[in-house]
């Protein structure tokens, strides 16, 4: 029993493996590629051990070359596979944005749907780790902009394993967001979980007195603000987005309905951002319920920092949560 | 004048000085201060409505026999048998 | 133009009062301060003040009624065109409500506006304005319990529950008990205490006192009051509000004086302007104030308006006390019994009436040296008793 149970502990990286893993046995016209996805095991050691075990025809690894190697996603996916392409961060996609915004999102309305993409890109996102400002930023929100693109954010475990063959069982190209910070995030497997439901947020705590707004890896400093606002008395509902297009906009309203506050928290810059298209949503449909005027907390406005201690005042955290929840409740 | 008017006379301008304590349940012996928080204002004022009633002079060195509602008759008669 | 008398703010933890007479008849001329109504607070009733010079024109509460702070009681015809309802240092969140619109005035954007339309506007959240239009309430009766005064959901919803209709009934004490709580949680109360020679003073008033008839006699108290007046305008930090999170020093000297009522319970009504006010006239108001208050008459021009309180526990009491900033007042002098002690005077022992006084200020706004020469200067004033 106990055996089982610790059985279903494992880390975030490992959950996505696992996702990576059943989607290779359950279709072959899957495959995966990428940059060191094959002999090193994938930059954040995600696919290490599929080489061995699926071969190079479907674990391939690709020249440094973003535009092609997508490029050729997009090609295999037209083709009838159900390609996996890994870009080792979203700072690099800015390389294969043309073939991204280009050609993914739009082959299927140019062609009045005659041809899908379903073409799945996974890449890790987001800050945390000292790696500067040219592999920390979290740009998923101009993703998320483009219509003809789903964009899916996982932040749990259950998420890490269950989203992928969701993805992939869509006929549109879908990007999957992982944040860097998560990858050695432990936590319980929901034993047998299969596809998991995408295109709804999900409240990940409940509470009554505000709701904060989050996906990826601010959820869990979200939830830890929570914690501390709790013991003030202060019940802070924590919804956690998952799919950041299409934005589930009936769980959001749903929720600053009850609590008529509302807090954005979003490590991706404000200006332009998708705390400002959520918040913009908020005041459309619910703004004669609320108690307070909509608020962000999102990374400060510079290329994000070396140095641990200026890179950790940039992004947001509990604490900038809490004192901005305070404000609005007073 | 009787005692019993005097002292009839003293509770009602008590009762007029401060309208919010009950004439019944005054105790002539006990000291205001003691009985109803009395306090500087509450003498000046009992002072003037006995100085008003009688016509007499009461001195600001004599609130002190005024203390009581017993005190205050026995005040009040004193001053009017010296008036003769 | 019409002007509505809204029922007063007096204490900034009132939300409604109990109407329970007019003094005044529909078409009868109103004066600037006159009462006009009499209100059950858990004050005691206070007699409800006109704000302008008009003729009364239309009673819209009822005697019985509770009515939310801010809610109309009647409409008074003003004689000035360009009236505006201000003159009350009220609750400080409740800005002058809008007056009513003059009813054949075109649409046309005015720049002769009274100057109190440009007050900003009150913060009241969507949420809020849409229950109270749905429950029919006016958001003017509001009071706003959010950050900075703003009127949320739960402010509006409050008035709707029948159970809090009637607030009245938790009593002074209980209205006392949130007051001192507010000061205990928000200041930062420094204490300092000074004794001092009262017999100057007492010889000043025992001379005077013997001078003129029984009903124009002077108390302790009144000279204490004067002698606090005059000191808190020449020494700053002591006089006026905290308020949004900072000093707002107050011109005008109102000196709240604590009464306390038989039977328990305290108030402290403002004697205004009382430091431009010779000893004689503050004693005339004190007497009235004391008597109206015992009697339930104060005034709503009183009991909000005290810019800083004097505490005086009497003859009877003790010799030192430590009294509570009431808040959004800054400090709070108290002054003990007087009473013969020993003092030491050009270097020889003798026996003097003494008065402690002690002061309580507010760490935010002043600190002990100041508090320090505040109360010293209290006592140079009460020295020189002739010259108050």
């Amino acid at each position: 029993m106990n055996a089982a149970a610790s059985a279903t502990r494992i880390t975030y990286r490992e959950a996505v493996r696992q996702s990576l893993r059943a989607a290779l046995q359950a279709d072959p016209r899957v495959f995966l590629m990428g940059e060191d996805v094959g002999r090193y095991g994938g930059s954040f050691a995600v696919t290490k051990g599929l080489l061995a075990e699926f071969g190079p025809e479907r674990i391939r690894d690709t020249p440094l070359s973003e535009s092609a190697f997508v490029g050729a996603g997009i090609g295999a996916a037209l083709g009838g596979l159900r390609p996996i392409v890994e870009i080792m961060t979203v700072n690099f996609s800015l390389l294969a944005l043309d073939q991204i915004v280009n050609n993914a999102a739009t082959l299927c309305h140019m062609s009045g749907g005659q041809f899908h993409v379903p073409l799945v890109i996974r890449m890790a996102t987001g800050a945390g780790r000292q790696l500067a400002a040219q592999h920390s930023h979290s740009l998923e929100g101009w993703y998320a902009h483009i219509p003809g693109l789903r964009i899916l954010a996982p932040a749990t475990i259950d998420d890490a394993r269950g989203m992928l063959a969701a993805a992939l069982a869509c006929p549109d190209p879908t990007l999957i967001f992982e944040h860097i910070s998560l990858y050695n995030l432990e936590g319980d497997l929901t034993p047998g979980i299969g596809p998991v439901e995408i295109g709804r947020a999900s409240v990940r705590r409940p509470g009554r007195d505000v709701t904060l707004i989050t996906y990826g890896g601010s959820l869990h400093k979200c939830l830890a603000a929570a914690q501390e606002l709790a013991l003030a008395g202060i019940e802070a509902e924590v919804i956690d987005l998952r799919t950041l297009r299409p934005l589930d906009d009936a769980t959001v309203m749903g929720s600053v309905r009850r609590t008529r506050r509302a807090v954005i928290v979003d490590e991706g810059w404000r200006s332009g951002s998708l705390a400002a298209e959520i918040g913009m949503r908020i005041v459309e449909q619910a703004f004669y319920d609320l108690d307070a005027p909509p608020a962000r907390v999102c990374t400060a406005e510079v290329p994000l920092p070396y140095a641990r201690h200026l890179e950790e005042a940039a992004l947001p955290s509990p604490g900038r949560i809490v004192s901005t929840v305070r404000g609005l409740i007073g | 004048m009787e005692n019993k008017e005097i002292a009839d006379r003293l509770l009602a301008l008590l009762t007029d000085v401060a309208p919010d304590i009950d004439p019944a349940t005054v105790v002539p012996e006990l000291r205001l201060s003691d009985q109803f928080d009395f306090d500087s204002m509450d003498t000046l004022h009992f002072a003037i409505a006995i100085s008003r009633e009688f016509g007499i002079d009461v001195a600001e060195r004599d609130y002190a026999q005024l203390a009581s509602l017993a005190g205050a008759c026995g005040y009040v008669q004193s001053k009017l048998a010296a008036r003769g | 133009m019409r002007i509505d008398f809204r029922m007063p703010a007096l204490g900034a933890d009132m939300e409604s009062g109990t109407l329970t007479q007019w003094l005044k008849k529909p078409g009868e001329r109103v004066r600037r301060g006159d009462a006009v109504a009499v209100v059950e607070t858990t004050k005691g009733l206070i007699d409800i003040e006109a704000f302008d010079d008009g003729v009364l024109e239309e009673l819209v509460a009822q005697p019985g009624a509770t009515v939310p702070v801010g809610a109309v009681l009647a409409r008074i015809a003003s004689d000035s065109a360009s009236a505006v309802p201000a003159g009350l240092p009220a609750a400080p969140e409740r800005p002058p409500a809008p007056t009513s619109p003059p009813s054949a005035s075109p649409a046309v954007p005015s720049t002769a506006a009274a100057p109190g339309a440009v007050a900003s506007r009150r913060r009241i959240s969507p949420a809020a304005r849409r229950r109270a239009h749905e429950l029919s309430i006016d958001l003017a009766s509001v009071a706003g319990r959010g950050p900075e005064g703003l009127v949320r959901l739960e402010d509006v919803e409050r008035l709707a529950e029948p159970a809090l209709q009637k607030p009245q009934r938790t009593g002074m004490r209980a209205t006392i008990g949130a007051a001192m709580a507010r000061s205990k949680r928000e200041i930062p109360h420094y204490y300092l205490a000074h004794s001092v020679d009262f017999s100057a003073a007492r010889d000043w008033l025992s001379g005077f006192n013997a001078s003129v008839p029984v009903d124009e006699r002077l108390i302790d108290g009144v000279l204490l009051i004067k002698a606090v007046a005059r000191a808190v305008s020449e020494i700053e930090g002591f006089n006026g509000h905290f308020l949004d999170g900072q000093f707002q020093r107050s011109e005008a000297v109102h000196v709240g004086a604590a009464i306390a009522l038989r039977g328990g319970g305290l108030v402290a009504p403002a004697l205004l302007d009382a430091n431009h006010k010779d000893v004689k006239t503050l004693m005339r108001e004190f007497s009235d104030l004391v008597t109206r208050v015992r009697g339930g008459h104060m005034r709503s021009s009183e009991l909000a308006s005290a810019t800083i309180t004097v505490t005086n526990l009497g003859s009877e009491a003790v010799e030192l006390l430590f009294p509570v900033i009431n808040p959004p007042q800054v400090a709070i002098v108290g002054a003990g019994a007087i009473a013969e002690r020993p003092w030491v005077r050009d270097g020889v022992l003798c026996v003097r009436p003494a008065l402690t006084l002690t002061l309580a200020g507010d760490h935010r706004v002043t600190d002990g040296r100041a508090g320090s020469r505040f109360l010293r200067r209290i006592g140079e004033l009460l020295a020189d008793p002739a010259k108050l």
